[in-house]
């Protein structure tokens, strides 16, 4: 037995899977801010299974990100060069709101009377321009706990490169503190950029404390109830890691939830045989992206907690998903002069959309979505939550068709149009913008709001098949059982490829390869196999951004060809990226990466029987009049989707409903149900 | 495809509502903004995308703004007065689908000739719907290489309106004659092409639009938006008391005639919902090259409009600036006629702009920013690359050499540290690992300048201060502006502290400037570089009526010095228990004497 845990903003999805039948099982809980584990060990205790058979529990939490985003974490100390105390706070000056007098900087986690400096420098080649002193290095360690702090960051400039002072410092502060929280940056990243550095270090430390408790928490619990078997954290990488490691490198774990989605997404398009995927995940007050090619997921290098405008610089490999504020709960509202927005406020899940009459009265696209029959009254979440039609087409009277002059239909069509246009600028941000042409993508849509509203998006980027995954509203969770154990390293070189000698090329990779592997044995996860890729990230001289590109482990062996090939390499990934290259220009290695990924070994869900082209009658729940993606009003047939059988088929117009989620099937569009259950949209086909 | 992308949607209805002009908004932002990335990704010089010196938009049929997407801040005008130009050059019989129309005329989008222009129609149904354009900063554009310009001719290649394509076909012997007058050219050839393939996935992007809403859907829409955001703006001026409003301030010199001030004069006039700025006060037009031509002007009055009126709303459109009436006559500093320098054309209009701040100070207090150090501060140092033997700038504006510096505080918040200055957006500073990587330099010390920000019930921010040395011979010239005039304070705060420059020698004695940041050419040896501190921003309200408890923080913080507590804001601080304390009477009795005193 193995089950996953995954923390969201609004509830905690909890999934297990028996390996010797395949057989998925769901429970829900309301997350619980205060006390997080708490809705795990509620979530758990609504699954068929006791604890004590599951061999393997998988955990994602929004731990790390609430203490940053509340400020809730520990009083935290920063040690750094003398001279540079203020990096943190200078950042990287960019003011994006340009016409904003009111725009504001990142905060950092740390106020300056806590930040120290020690006179300590090497230069950029590894000169030491002023040497690590231990006496004074002492004295601020003494310093920095007479100053209350409960976690303390490290940062020496060039310390990518040459990391011994930070070493030094960090024994020194451990010696003597042992109950201290110690992070230094070389540690977390080998990556050059002093404030994206101090920045992801200052977070480590800040949420240290925390996170260990969480975890101890979490552990006993799982404990008590008897789990005898392995627990492994979601990180933000898409990867798992120990509890030891999230223990160390906390900020990992950042963005767990949105990462499992996009696993399950991954392991769609290998069961599929699916080259080029986006990945789009539509919840209650927001919409993501993110592609999925050759059976990788994009990552992403620049990645800020709290947004980009205001928020602050992490730099750990995070997948490269593009979000946009707009959910099931998002509001249509006027503004002063009258204008019309569709977002990002939320009515969220409480008050929630007027249909839901939890006391919510602003018109959302969930109540837009209910007046179009897109969505059945009495058939939301299983018939658990009967929805007010008639509250909700009040709200739209009252708030959008009199002040706008529009007629109930075409305020609510208008609505669903301008959201369908926003989300589409959304799996635009991830294609695109990245050099993709999305035509030839197919759309893995899931969260509650991805198979409704996934076609419509798809059409305005010429997307022409969308796969709905079983369970779609748990699908964060099922993707999570999905994932490998995986560590990445980087470190900086900045060497010229001309210059560079081959064979020390292939030691470093080695050495990164061997740390990783290290780890790995030391795991507690046991993994099938062990896989290490290695990449470069490179750029032409005078640049200063870089790409990241595949290196082929077996490629070093070859010898000779070695440089030309990692040449051509970039050249062709940077024409990729961004549409040219320049084969006579020579190019720099900035750093090299190393992902060890630890197979684990997987069972997929069971297969479902097959049935005839022809959907069974018992599938067939009825039928009413819905309005399509073209605004047209037909009648079609409602089939619940746990009737459906492997190998039928559905033309539209139909509508396919579960208790999490509806796909509706326009006229032009075919549903064909796969092997597990999947549902394939084809858009085009009569 | 049709069945795919057919106008369905839309068919039956001819006229837009507030659902599908909001939709083509959406399209509008989103497609400015894959422009923009589009041009960044493209870009062969690190100017267009580290510093973000570039702006890409789409324009509607008579050249005026549906959405820019930035780039540059200051060129908010830049693009549209160019295609207005181009549009009254040929005529619209004259402009043929596949036609790319170009220039640099400083007297048509005011700012330097680096700044190249390409434009594409884009034609639906055989009729001329809208633009597609794109600024971007060459790195060369010709003419002499570093030092003081006195016009024009001396600054590089002057491009007219030309078809640099006509009906898709580039025309070689333009492009040849433009190649010759380059250094690197292969490098601008490669920026023209990133300019040329971002302008095209506007034009695909726009006409999808077009193809699934139709023409008249398309214009009625931009009609509502336009409505929308004039009513956005007209609201908010009609919110500022009636009046007329003045305010000064002055620059260092021109660059050539040293030490010699520049006046920069406003008159604002607001009478309802209409607003006039009047910058006929500011100097007549300069020997040196601190020009810029009226366009810039007038993106200054507009700058500072967007700012009072409608600073979060996008995208930015020719609707938000209806409201506003700007009088300029030719030949003033930011009007500037032929053939005058212009090559630092960015550095007054920002002056401009925060002067006009402080003339609405007491009209609108609440909507207006202290002044702030107002100058990229920017110093040069070329030398020998060891590596390559080459003689190389070390910093060059691009990677980046911004320091950034203080922002005014704001009638109810403290300023900003350490950021961009208006001209620029999001433009980034360089990485002290990063620049000490490429270059054989090592910086001592990037630190926020303590006691920079102008004093006030709300603090300005602060500037920042940056010592660096050479680890080889080098040389190097300073073109720091604002070194006199000190960023402002409003409603009785203090001024910051200026810009502020000085070389520094081997046996650490440093030669400042004499009432100016220029310093031409100038030789250092090892282990001599420079000291850089750029300004604060001016502080808002009167600094003894700051609480103590934020004055004793930023003492704590070490943003303020236990002798600016005292001196500047009346707050005695000594020690307690276990760190600083307000001494509440000493504060109380201090505050007092300074009021009576006053």
């Amino acid at each position: 037995m193995r089950i996953a845990a995954d923390i969201g903003g609004t509830f905690t999805d909890v999934v297990s899977l028996d390996e010797s039948t395949g057989e998925l099982a769901y429970g829900k809980s309301l997350s619980t801010p205060g006390e997080l584990t708490r809705g795990v060990m509620v979530g758990v205790e609504s699954l068929p299974n006791p604890l004590a058979d599951t061999s393997l529990f998988i955990h994602g939490s929004t731990v790390v990100i609430n203490a940053i985003l509340e400020r809730k974490g520990a009083r935290t100390a920063l040690i750094t060069t003398k001279g540079f105390a203020d990096v943190y706070e200078i950042g990287r000056i960019n003011r994006p709101e340009s016409f904003n007098p009111r725009f504001r900087k990142h905060r950092p986690l740390i106020p300056r009377d806590m930040v120290f400096e020690l006179d300590e420098r090497v230069q950029a080649d590894g000169t030491i321009r002023v040497p690590f002193d231990t006496e004074e290095a002492e004295a601020l360690s003494r310093e920095v706990v007479a100053k209350g702090a409960e976690a303390v960051a490290v940062l020496f400039l060039h310390s990518y490169a040459y990391p011994v002072h930070e070493q030094l410092m960090v024994e020194i502060l451990r010696r003597a503190n042992p109950q201290l929280f110690v992070t230094a940056s070389h540690e977390l990243s080998r990556e050059y950029r002093e404030y994206e550095r101090t920045s992801t270090t200052a977070a480590n430390a800040y949420v240290g404390p925390v996170v260990s408790s969480y975890l101890d928490q979490l552990d006993r619990g799982l404990r008590l109830e008897k789990f005898g078997g392995t627990l492994l954290i979601m990180q933000s990488n898409g990867g798992l890691s120990d509890v030891e490691m999230a223990r160390r490198q906390c900020v990992q774990m950042m963005e767990s939830g949105p990462a499992g989605g996009v696993i399950g997404a991954m392991a769609i398009c290998e069961q599929l045989g699916i080259d080029s995927a986006v990945a789009f995940d539509m919840g209650g007050t927001s919409a993501k992206a993110c592609v999925i090619q050759r059976g990788e997921p994009g990552v992403s290098a620049d990645y800020f907690v709290g947004g980009y405008n205001e928020g602050l610089a992490i730099r750990i490999p995070v997948l490269d998903i593009v979000e946009v504020g707009m959910g099931g709960g998002s509001i249509a509202w006027l503004d002063d002069v009258g204008g019309l927005h569709v977002g990002p406020r939320s009515a969220g899940a409480l008050p929630g959309p007027v249909c839901y009459g939890r006391g919510g009265s602003m018109p959302t696209i969930t109540d837009a979505n209910l007046l179009l029959g897109r969505i059945d009254a009495l058939a939301f979440h299983g018939g658990n939550i009967p929805l007010d039609v008639q509250a909700a087409r009040l709200a739209f009277e009252e708030q959008l068709n009199r002040p706008l002059g529009v007629s109930a239909h075409r305020a609510a069509t208008g609505m669903l149009e301008v959201a369908t246009s926003e989300m589409a600028n959304a799996v635009r941000g991830v294609t695109l913008n990245r050099g993709l042409d999305p035509r030839d993508f197919t759309m893995i849509a899931f969260g509650g709001g991805g198979p409704l509203h996934g076609a419509a998006v798809a059409r305005q980027l010429r997307i022409k098949r969308i796969v709905v995954p079983p369970a779609p509203g748990h699908f964060s969770a099922v993707g999570m059982l999905m994932a490998d154990w995986r560590r990445d390293r980087v470190r900086t070189v900045f060497a010229t490829l001309d210059q560079l000698e081959m064979a020390e090329l292939e030691a470093a990779f080695g050495e990164l390869e061997r740390l990783g592997e290290a780890e790995l044995s030391t795991s507690t996860a046991e993994p099938m196999a062990v896989v290490s890729e290695r990449s470069a990230d490179m750029r032409y001289a005078g640049q200063e951004h870089s790409v990241t590109v595949r290196v082929p482990s077996d490629l070093m062996l070859s010898g000779v060809g070695a440089r030309a090939a990692i040449k051509q390499l970039f050249d062709m990934m940077h024409d990729r990226r961004y549409g040219h290259s320049a084969k006579e220009e020579p190019a720099q290695i900035v750093s090299i990466r190393v992902s060890t990924i630890g197979r684990l070994r997987k069972r997929m869900s069971r297969e479902l029987a097959t049935g005839r082209e022809t959907p069974a009658d018992e599938s067939r729940v009825g039928e009413r009049i819905v309005t399509f993606w073209d605004e047209e009003q037909l009648t079609a047939p409602v089939y619940e989707r746990s009737g459906l059988l492997a190998g039928n088929v559905i033309r539209g117009p139909a509508v396919v409903q579960e208790p999490a989620s509806t796909t509706p099937i326009a006229r032009d569009e075919v549903v064909r149900v796969g092997l597990h259950g999947e549902l394939v949209l084809a858009i085009g086909e009569e | 495809m049709t069945t795919l992308n057919t106008a369905r949607m839309a068919a039956g209805r001819r006229e837009a509502d507030a659902f599908t002009s909001e939709v083509i908004r959406s399209a509008m932002v989103a497609i400015s903004s894959e422009m923009k990335t589009n041009l960044m990704r493209t870009a062969y010089n690190t100017v267009i995308y580290e510093a973000e010196d570039f702006t890409v938009g789409i324009f509607d049929e008579h050249g005026n703004t549906v959405s820019i997407g930035l780039g540059l801040p200051m060129f908010i005008r830049g693009l549209s007065d160019a295609v207005k130009a181009k549009l009254n050059h040929w005529g619209r019989e004259d402009i043929h689908p596949g036609d790319i129309l170009l220039t640099n005329d400083p007297a048509v989008m005011g700012s330097h000739l680096n700044h190249m222009i390409f434009t594409l129609p884009v034609f639906n149904e055989g009729e001329l719907l809208a633009f597609v354009s794109s600024m971007a900063h060459w790195q060369d554009i010709g003419g002499q290489l570093g030092g003081a310009t006195r016009d024009l001719f001396t600054e590089g290649l002057q491009v007219p309106f030309v078809k640099i394509f006509k009906r898709g076909v580039q025309d070689a012997e333009l492009t040849d004659m433009i190649r010759a007058n380059i250094r690197i050219p292969e490098r601008m050839m490669g920026d023209m092409r990133a300019q040329i393939a971002a302008i095209r996935t506007g034009d695909h992007r726009v006409s999808d639009v077009l193809q699934r809403y139709g023409n008249e859907l398309f214009r009625s829409s931009l009609a509502i938006l336009y409505e929308q955001s004039e009513a956005t703006a007209r609201q908010a001026v009609s919110e500022i008391p009636d009046g007329v409003y003045q305010a000064e301030s002055f620059m260092d010199d021109d660059g050539v005639v040293v030490g010699r001030r520049i006046p920069i004069r406003v008159e604002v006039t607001v009478r309802g919902d209409d607003m006039t700025i009047d910058l006929s006060g500011c100097s007549p037009q300069v020997a040196g090259y601190f020009n810029s031509g009226p366009t810039a002007g007038r993106s200054a009055a507009e700058v500072a409009f967007k700012f009072l009126t409608s600073p979060t709303l996008l995208p930015i459109n020719e609707g938000s600036f209806r409201p506003l009436k700007i009088v300029l006559p030719p030949g003033r500093i930011v009007s500037a006629t032929k053939p005058a320098a212009v090559r630092m054309w960015m550095t007054v209009p920002m002056t401009v702009v925060d002067t006009i701040f402080k003339a609405l100070a007491t009209a609108c207090p609440k909507r207006v920013i202290a002044g702030h150090h107002a100058d990229l501060a920017l110093v040069h140092v070329y030398g020998i690359d060891p590596v390559t033997g080459h003689s190389t700038i070390f910093r060059e504006p691009g990677m980046s050499g911004l320091s950034g510096g203080g922002w005014g505080a704001l009638a109810d918040r403290d300023g900003q540290s350490a950021t961009v200055c208006l001209n620029d957006g999001d433009t980034h500073n360089t990485p002290v690992e990063a620049a000490e990587a490429k270059t054989p330099f090592v910086i001592l010390r990037r630190a926020l300048r303590r006691d920079s920000g102008g004093p006030g019930r709300f603090r300005g921010g602060l500037g920042v201060v940056q010592e660096t040395r050479m680890l080889v011979p080098g040389r190097l010239e300073s073109r720091v502006e604002r070194t006199q005039c000190a960023p402002w304070g409003l409603a009785g705060g203090g001024d910051g502290a200026p810009n502020r420059v000085a070389v520094v020698r081997c046996d650490g004695q440093k030669e400042r400037d004499r009432g100016t940041g220029k310093i031409p050419l100038t030789d250092l040896e090892v282990e001599e570089g420079y000291t850089i501190e750029t300004g604060g921003g001016g502080g808002f309200g009167s600094p003894f009526e700051r609480e103590p408890a934020s004055v004793l923080s930023d003492v704590l913080a070490g943003y303020v010095s236990l002798e600016a507590a005292e001196q500047e804001y009346g707050v005695v601080l000594h020690s307690g228990e276990q760190s600083l304390e307000v001494d509440a009477e000493a504060t109380a009795a201090r505050r007092k004497e300074e009021r009576v005193g006053a």
